[in-house]
């Protein structure tokens, strides 16, 4: 708690924590709480600071400045559900001299020379610094590693900070590869059990109609007494029935003319 | 969805590779006749080699593809369900005779041929002079075959007798092309299942293979055997075993072992368990051979019940 001088009149810090509190962050007349900031504090620590003005009967005697975890803010960037094995989120922040710092630490390894600036084209973080809206990145972002990635941004106003989500192009590659492949392997596979109830299909209907052929193809040899086999009531059954009865009838009217003409012989024949 | 989708692949592939096989032999054999090689001469390569077909092209295409494991698994798992299973089921549903005249022969090099490959196994690795040796045996089995002036093996028992073989060449050559296209993409496609279900089981690479992939590329001995015993004809089934398992050994692994870039490793686990029931079955196959018996019922309920045995053992993880 300060007093309209900047004074530190109270603090719930103790002696031996750093005093990097400033009373200038936040001048005394402004009205409402106003969020100040993030910065990292330390490896894995993220701080949020609020200021808000202290008034007695309208009139200002000093500011109240607080200061908190923003550990929930950083919990969100460890959640990798549903990035994959490359994915990853990460917050980052202006540092005031043009380049760009991350606030969380990144998954991956981050090369030692490594130094990221607003101007950088490539990488979706200083992108979203510089131009402050939300986008989505397709092709041509690169991370810091170099890498070749897939990206979505978003600009967080209040809080001056640049939100980026993103996964190696290459992994979504090596997704779609494995996709295709298993649909592949399914529709070879499904093809298969087609042409095999093709061939199943083809037999059970060609088979009965190959007897029935060969059945034919001895009648026209002169045997009038093989059948044809009926198996079902379908066409092909109605077919060999209607063939057996064509036999018949064959086989009787040449059995009646046979009779005829042995009449005819025997009348032909002169009685002695 | 991963575990639906692998059963699919899988028996997919088995019926790719049971259509390649069956088109392959089709094509090659009216191809035999076209060129009017002799009928014996086709039977002992075409018919016999062109029957194992798919078990060759799992094996080879296992080795090849890092999958060692899977190679020799298909082949000792395919020859344990092959006198447990394709000989014990039948069984049950009627004796089966094994009193024919080459059956003694050919029982005698099948156990043989299994010591021998136990022998091989024993130093944990199967290299390419291991696999000149087994394709030697191959050799040796041909020449048996050719002195029993059999014109079509025993084994051929996989094919269903050649009706109808087609003369044009167009027909032919469009046969063979389909067939030669048709078992990789089997292969690939039952390979792949087999290895995506032990991934979702969480079983070893190995028992897939000797169950599920040797099951697989023996269901064609399986069906033609059933098929046999309702009609009281399985006696075949027997002449069919002893030449599958020989042809296994000697033609499939020794082929599997030349084209592999390494020397295949053989477990512990295969050296324990599965080669000595393989050898095991192989024995009591011989001796009811030697003794002009027949597997009845008995004796096929034990078969059938040592094949589940060993399934469990195998899945249980003992």
């Amino acid at each position: 708690m300060f007093d309209t001088h900047g004074d530190l009149v109270a603090t719930t810090l103790d002696e031996t924590s750093p005093r990097d509190l400033d009373a200038t962050e936040t001048p005394a007349h402004q009205d409402g709480i106003r969020l100040l900031g993030l910065s990292r504090t330390g490896p894995e620590v993220l701080e949020v600071r609020f200021a808000a003005p202290l008034r007695v009967d309208d009139t200002s005697v000093g500011t109240l400045l607080v200061r908190m975890s923003a550990q929930e803010l950083l919990d969100v960037t460890t959640d990798y559900t549903g990035l994959g094995q490359t994915g990853e989120t990460i917050i980052a922040a202006l540092d005031g001299t043009g380049g760009v710092d991350p606030l969380n630490e990144p998954c991956h390894l981050v090369p030692a020379t490594f130094q990221l600036t607003v101007t950088d084209q490539n990488d979706p973080a200083a992108h979203v610094l510089r131009e402050r809206r939300q986008e989505i990145f397709s092709d041509d972002a690169i991370d810091y590693r170099g890498e070749e990635i897939w990206a979505a941004t978003r600009f967080l106003p209040d809080l001056e900070l640049g939100l980026v989500v993103k996964f190696d192009a290459n992994e979504r590659e090596v997704e779609l590869q494995e996709l295709s492949r298993e649909m592949f392997f399914s529709a070879l596979a499904l093809a298969g059990f087609a042409i095999l109830a093709g061939i199943i299909l083809a037999m059970r209907i060609a088979g009965p109609i190959h007897q029935l052929a060969e059945v034919a193809e001895k009648i026209q040899n002169g045997d009038f007494h093989v059948r044809a086999p009926v198996r079902s009531e379908d066409e092909i059954g109605k077919l060999a029935q209607a063939f057996n009865q064509m036999t018949d009838r064959l086989l009787e009217s040449n059995r009646k003319l046979q009779a005829r003409i042995d009449e005819q012989q025997h009348d032909d024949t002169p009685d002695d | 969805m991963q575990l639906t989708l692998a059963v699919i692949w899988l028996v997919g592939g088995g019926v790719w590779l049971l259509m390649g096989g069956e088109i392959l032999v089709r094509g090659a054999l009216a191809l035999a006749r076209r060129a009017r090689i002799s009928p014996m001469v086709v039977g002992l390569t075409v018919v016999a080699l062109g029957t194992s077909a798919p078990e060759l092209v799992v094996t080879i295409q296992a080795a090849l593809t890092g999958h060692p494991e899977l190679a020799i698994a298909n082949v000792v798992g395919s020859n344990i369900a092959n006198v447990l299973l394709v000989v014990g089921l039948p069984a049950l549903i009627y004796p089966l005779a094994c009193d024919q005249a080459s059956a003694r022969s050919d029982a005698l090099l099948m156990l043989v041929v299994s010591l021998a490959f136990y022998v091989i196994c024993s130093d944990g690795l199967i290299d390419r002079l291991d696999g000149g040796i087994l394709l030697a045996g191959l050799v040796v089995f041909l020449a048996l075959q050719a002195r029993t002036e059999r014109e079509i093996p025993q084994h051929s028992g996989e094919l269903p007798i050649v009706l109808r073989l087609p003369t044009r060449g167009a027909t032919i050559a469009f046969l063979i092309i389909a067939g030669i296209i048709m078992l990789p993409a089997g292969s690939t496609l039952l390979i792949t299942g087999a290895l995506t279900i032990a991934e979702e089981l969480n079983v070893s690479t190995e028992v897939i293979g000797l169950t599920i992939v040797a099951l697989s590329t023996s269901l064609p001995e399986l069906a033609t055997t059933l098929v046999a015993a309702f009609k009281r004809e399985a006696d075949v089934a027997v002449g069919n075993v002893l030449g599958s398992n020989i042809l296994n050994l000697v033609a499939i692994m020794g082929a599997a072992s030349l084209a592999s870039v390494r020397e295949l490793e053989v477990s512990q686990h295969l050296f324990s368990l599965d080669l000595p029931l393989m050898l095991l079955s192989a024995v009591i196959l011989t001796v009811v051979i030697f003794r002009r018996g027949a597997v009845g019922r008995k004796l096929g309920a034990a078969l059938l019940g040592m094949y589940i045995l060993y399934n469990y053992l195998l899945y249980s993880g003992l």
